[in-house]
């Protein structure tokens, strides 16, 4: 039994052929720094053109894919060749065939960007911390390109192309900053074995290996596995992080390395880890009632408490609530959550008569083990209320049903039956 | 005997028709060729420019003859030909295409596998040939290739390229797409030709010297900016006998499929005898809308541009798409020549059908 389960979800993004005009694109870069026959250049859209994400720990170089779970999905893979058009250096000459933009998601001046990966081949995985180099620059400029690196209108052939001087280009293959905007940079590392775990009633804790080069960590919090939904709740610069007062639902995780300041690019995101935070199987009380007495579970669907209260005897009366003996008014006595197998009390011990509860309780946990389906426990709280808050009789009144009300004198046992559902 | 047909104010075709006595090639079937002759204007100018240009002519047939029999396994179709008179292998050095010229399957054309010095096998891939019988005539004729169609050393259609970059990069020649699903499919293969012969776009810059030209092609010339205008001239034997395609309709997506018409006159749509294979619409409002033609501008010049004039039928006649009062366009010509798109609604199930123009000349 367990009370959160996560999954990591792969950013999985395909080629659908759909009835949409297509494109022809030639690519023909040259010649690069830093690049060997064979390695692996790919032609990459910001496809929610909200900022270029660098490749990534993980990301398997192939077209369709993203370079991380990211929006900048790979739309094209080159393999590096030093035939002598090149002049003794080696580029990236191809061509990427009936292209539907559209459906990959690219619109007319979708931003692009060209990577180029020392040592790592089509087909190949990226690894933390390999090199990449990239450039982008959306003037066809000098070099034969018909189109910079921005997406064409979505039918035709279109033409790629930065060559260095030698070439007839206008590309400074020494410093392509100066010929463009060029970065480098090693792939940033994801954070690992992302777990989230629902520790108490609505409380999630959620933790992760540490990232090599990572300064810090940003904790996101989504509804779906759509990083699009999360929202950011913490910085840190541990390893883990508590999610209090979360409501029922299901919850994903996301942790954000930071590589530092000074690179826009510091930051990647890993799979989500996700927590299903659903309604309790337990019932509490005989007969699976969900009522102890005036005790309720809660109505708020989001908090799942159970509410006893333990109320003294007025004499001739009735009965006064212990709040109004000290404790502040809406404050438990005890009280109760329920997870998905284990029953968990939270219970107040008054040790200073009519004095606030926030300086005049403890509280102790209990927590049952986990119950099989179909199984009961008897859940004994001991109460050790205090004589200012006895009756006459020296007794406390908890009712555990309406009906079968039953006074507890102090060190008395109050017992409830926990039952899951079979 | 010559004709010359102006066709438009850029391209000008020319159709030289000559009788010759040539050699019969394989006993008595040989048929009087008919050689001719069209020019297309290829534009240059300030801007890139692109013109589309086709093939009607057929290269000498290495064997015009018939099948004295039939044999057909999966994916291939075996032809003893009458009179056979021809070496090993002679049609598979350089590609060949034999056609039939009679019967129930004329016009349709398939890539010859191998053959012997009495047999012919060609390539029927998942195509039936159940129309093909013993007695039925034939040619096998050698594919275009570019270096064929283009030859490196005269060839003036187009620009030299000085080397592979696009540096360097002058006319290209694109081909269609014909294999992808969907519509407004661009070119997927381009071309340019060096002192050194033609090469391929993709990596390395292949040799393409034998890439084939399938009969029915259309490709398209285009010069780079600043480039001058050049000429293309087409020449060589018109195909007397009837032409089939094969087209294709998906079950859900509409399909398009660029063609030329391997006739060097201009064909009024009436001629096209495409109603056959033509799913007709039930109006002419566009909701209705099912198959269409389509024909790309031989005046445009600009480059990467969509055809221009949209046809389909309705009520049993062709309709010009001119979105107001849709004429009547019968008798509409298609320029000897030009490209069009045949775009295939989604048929529900998907089939091939075979489109059969008859030869009017």
């Amino acid at each position: 039994m367990k009370f959160f389960s996560y999954t990591l979800i792969a950013c999985l993004l395909g080629f659908v052929t759909n009835a949409h005009a297509t494109v022809t694109v030639e690519i023909a870069i040259g010649s690069l720094p830093d690049i060997s026959s064979g390695n692996a250049g790919i032609l990459v859209a910001d496809i929610a053109r909200n900022g270029f994400q660098s490749p990534q720990e993980g990301v398997l170089i192939a077209a369709g894919n993203s370079v991380g779970p990211t929006d900048d999905l790979i739309v094209g893979v080159f393999a590096a060749e030093s035939g002598s058009h090149w002049d003794g250096g080696v580029g990236f000459s191809g061509i990427l065939p009936a292209t539907d933009l559209e459906d990959l998601g690219l619109t007319e001046g979708t931003p692009l960007k060209f990577y180029w990966l020392p040592g790592k081949n089509p087909g190949q995985v990226v690894a933390a911390g390999e090199v990449w180099h990239c450039f982008r620059e959306d003037s066809a400029g000098a070099s034969g390109g018909t189109i910079g690196l921005l997406a064409p209108d979505n039918y035709g052939v279109f033409r790629i192309s930065q060559l260095t001087t030698d070439l007839g280009g206008d590309f400074d293959s020494s410093n392509p900053a100066n010929s463009g905007d060029y970065e480098t940079d090693g792939a940033y590392g994801i954070a690992s074995n992302v777990t989230a775990t629902l520790v108490t009633a609505d409380n999630i804790e959620v933790s992760w290996g540490a990232v090599a080069g990572a300064t810090g960590y940003r904790v996101y919090r989504g509804t779906s596995p759509d990083f699009a939904s999360a929202s950011l709740l913490q910085t840190t610069s541990d390893l883990s992080f508590v999610d209090i007062g979360v409501g029922t639902g299901e919850y994903y995780y996301w942790i954000e390395s930071d590589f530092g300041a000074g690179s826009s690019l510091a930051s990647l995101q890993n799979a989500p880890a996700s927590t299903t935070f659903s309604s309790p199987d337990l019932t509490i009380g005989k007969n699976g009632s969900q009522k102890i007495g005036l005790g309720v579970i809660s109505t708020n669907p989001n908090a799942q408490r159970l509410k006893i209260l333990v109320r003294k005897r007025k004499t001739g009366r009735g009965f006064s609530f212990l709040n109004n003996q000290g404790t502040k008014s809406g404050s438990l006595l005890l009280g109760g959550s329920r997870g998905n197998s284990k029953f968990k009390m939270t219970y107040i011990r008054m040790t200073s008569p009519g004095a606030n509860i926030t300086g005049a309780v403890r509280v102790n946990v209990y927590q049952s083990r986990e119950l099989a389906p179909g199984e009961s426990e008897l859940v004994r709280i001991q109460v050790k209320p205090t004589a200012r808050l006895k009756d006459r009789r020296g007794k406390y009144r908890v009712n555990l049903t309406g009906r079968h009300a039953s006074l507890v004198s102090e060190r008395d046992t109050v017992r409830l039956e926990v039952t899951r559902k079979p | 005997m010559s004709c010359l047909f102006s066709i438009s104010r850029c391209v000008r075709i020319a159709l030289l028709i000559s009788v010759l006595s040539l050699v019969c090639l394989s006993g008595s079937y040989a048929e009087r060729p008919i050689v001719g002759y069209v020019r297309f204007d290829c534009l240059g100018g300030v801007e890139s420019q692109d013109t589309v240009i086709s093939v009607q002519f057929h290269r000498p047939p290495s064997l015009i003859g018939r099948a004295s029999n039939v044999s057909a396994i999966a994916g291939e179709t075996t032809l003893a030909i009458q009179d056979a008179g021809f070496l090993a292998d002679s049609f598979t050095g350089v590609p060949h295409y034999a056609i039939v010229t009679s019967g129930t399957a004329r016009g349709q054309f398939f890539n010859v596998s191998s053959n012997s010095t009495t047999e012919v096998v060609i390539d029927t891939g998942s195509a039936t040939l159940a129309g093909l019988a013993a007695g039925d005539s034939l040619m096998v004729i050698p594919h275009w290739t570019l270096n064929t169609l283009f030859p490196q050393a005269t060839q003036t259609a187009l620009h030299e390229s000085t080397g592979a970059l696009p540096s360097q990069r002058q006319t290209e020649l694109h081909f269609f797409d014909v294999s992808s699903k969907g519509i407004e499919l661009s070119a997927d293969s381009v071309y340019f030709v060096t002192s050194t012969g033609w090469k391929q776009v993709e990596k390395g810059y292949p040799s393409a010297n034998d890439v084939v030209i399938p009969p029915g092609s259309a490709m398209i010339v285009r010069h780079p900016a600043g480039a001058a205008s050049t000429e293309f001239h087409a020449y060589s034997h018109v195909l007397q006998s009837d032409f089939a395609l094969s087209l294709e309709a998906d079950a859900l997506v509409t399909m398009d499929r660029t063609v030329s018409l391997a006739r060097p006159v201009p064909v009024t749509l009436e001629n096209l005898d495409l109603d056959s294979v033509f799913e007709e619409s039930a109006t002419s409002n566009p909701g209705d809308r099912k198959d269409e033609l389509l024909v790309f501008s031989t005046t445009s010049g600009a480059i990467n541009t969509l055809p221009t004039t949209t046809y389909f039928r309705t009520s049993g006649s062709w309709v010009l798409d001119d979105n107001n009062t849709y004429p009547n366009a019968n008798t509409d010509e298609i320029s000897a020549g030009a490209a069009m798109v045949i775009r295939k609604a989604p048929d529900g199930s998907g089939s091939s059908m075979i489109w059969l123009n008859t030869a009017r000349y």
